[in-house]
């Protein structure tokens, strides 16, 4: 069965400048496509012409989006094109973070706890 | 008016901590302070941003703090001139292009970071003897920008950030540091974590962790990022905040504690530059 749904492909560049960088920036791209994810679309991010990249961006967009739907349903619906080696891992590991957190969500105090043991040596 | 005299600094441990006594000393004499450098032939950029950022606290105050010119030996003076702590205070005396990457104070209004992001690419990264291809040197901007993200989006200190640094060709490293009189990254993972146990260093080297979350929004990226990064560079990142100092390099990361309280943050970055050195 052919999916009814279509492909948009959003110019980051276009709506942040050449410069992801603050969690501003990234809900400002995010809130262009609100409509785009709850719809059901795919949607191809194109980061032709920027450069710079922040993890603070890319937590922006994916709170943002998020907070719509579910991380894990929108990542089998969003892909990047044109973006640096930087920007992909960037975009990789904030996006890898933010699923771990929430699929163990006790994880942080179970290693904060294990902190308590760390070696703290005087100056 | 109270004189201090300020010795030759440099950047290690002992030296910032050096700073943190002579911040608490400067704050403790509830009068006016004068910082003498007849004692004092050195001064790496740690201490460049520190003193700027000591000189504006104590004159945002009810206290006035000056710099007496007169007390710094010429070499010295120079140095100051190149690196624009001088023009910091005297738009007249012009810095320019040396081994010393600028010193900076950066306001950030609206999460504006246009300006930095300029400063690093041109004054930072865009030496004429630095060969560095485009690719790395977007890469050494993101990851610093982390920084004056992480103190603006945290540290409550007004988004103040100072700058200052310096390439050593001889050595082939550079150096650079950004600090904040905000909050301090204890205060902020103390209030996420709320684990009385931890020490400072300990509450700095949560902020290492990736993905610590407080209220279910994601989180703490920036400074993990950071650290992959000098890694790779076979660098070293010291975070000095409150009392504790985190060290990271490719080795791994080492917990320190100190009895002189910081309140703020400061990142200290040594890069090694033979990988992108030409």
């Amino acid at each position: 069965m052919k999916s009814k749904n279509k492909t948009h492909i959003v110019k980051v560049n276009e709506l942040v400048g050449p410069y992801c960088v603050t969690s501003s920036d990234g809900k400002a791209t995010s809130n262009q496509l609100i409509h785009l994810v709850e719809s059901g679309d795919q949607l191809i991010f194109d980061f032709k012409n920027v450069d710079i990249f922040s993890t603070s961006y890319f937590k922006g967009l994916f709170n943002c989006l998020h907070s719509e739907k579910d991380i894990r349903e929108i990542e089998e619906r969003i892909k990047t094109l044109n973006i640096s080696e930087l920007g992909d891992k960037i975009f990789t590991q904030v996006l890898e973070s933010f699923k771990y957190s929430l699929n163990h969500p006790n994880s942080t105090s179970i290693i904060v706890d294990d902190l308590i043991n760390s070696e703290v040596n005087s100056l | 008016m109270k004189l201090i005299r300020v010795n030759r600094i440099n950047d290690d441990p002992g030296d910032f901590i050096y700073l943190f006594r002579l911040r608490e000393l400067a704050l403790g004499y509830n009068e006016n302070i004068r910082l003498n450098f007849s004692e004092c032939n050195f001064l790496r950029p740690n201490a460049v941003a520190f003193i700027a950022a000591l000189h504006d606290e104590i004159n945002s105050g009810k206290y006035s703090c000056s710099i007496d010119w007169q007390s710094i030996s010429p070499r010295l003076l120079t140095n100051l001139q190149q690196n624009g702590f001088c023009y910091y205070f005297d738009k007249s005396i012009r810095p320019w292009e040396g081994n010393s990457i600028r010193f900076r104070k950066d306001i950030f209004k609206n999460g504006d970071f246009e300006n930095i992001i300029k400063y690093l690419q041109e004054h930072c990264l865009g030496r004429s003897y630095l060969t560095i291809p485009p690719k790395s040197r977007h890469e050494i901007v993101s990851n610093l920008l982390e920084v004056y993200i992480n103190s603006n989006n945290h540290s409550m200190s007004g988004n103040t950030v100072y700058t200052c640094g310096q390439f050593f060709p001889g050595l082939k490293y550079l150096k650079v540091t950004i600090l904040d009189l905000g909050v301090g990254i204890p205060f902020n993972i103390d209030r996420i974590v709320n684990k009385p146990e931890l020490v400072d260093a300990q509450l700095i080297r949560v902020a290492f962790l990736k993905g610590i979350t407080s209220t279910g929004q994601l989180g703490g990226n920036g400074l993990p990022q950071l650290y992959e990064f000098i890694k790779e560079y076979s660098g070293t990142l010291d975070v000095y905040s409150g009392k504790g100092l985190v060290r990271g390099n490719k080795a791994g990361l080492w917990l320190h504690k100190h009895e002189q309280s910081f309140k703020g943050t400061i990142v200290h970055l040594t890069l090694k530059c033979d990988i992108i050195y030409s």
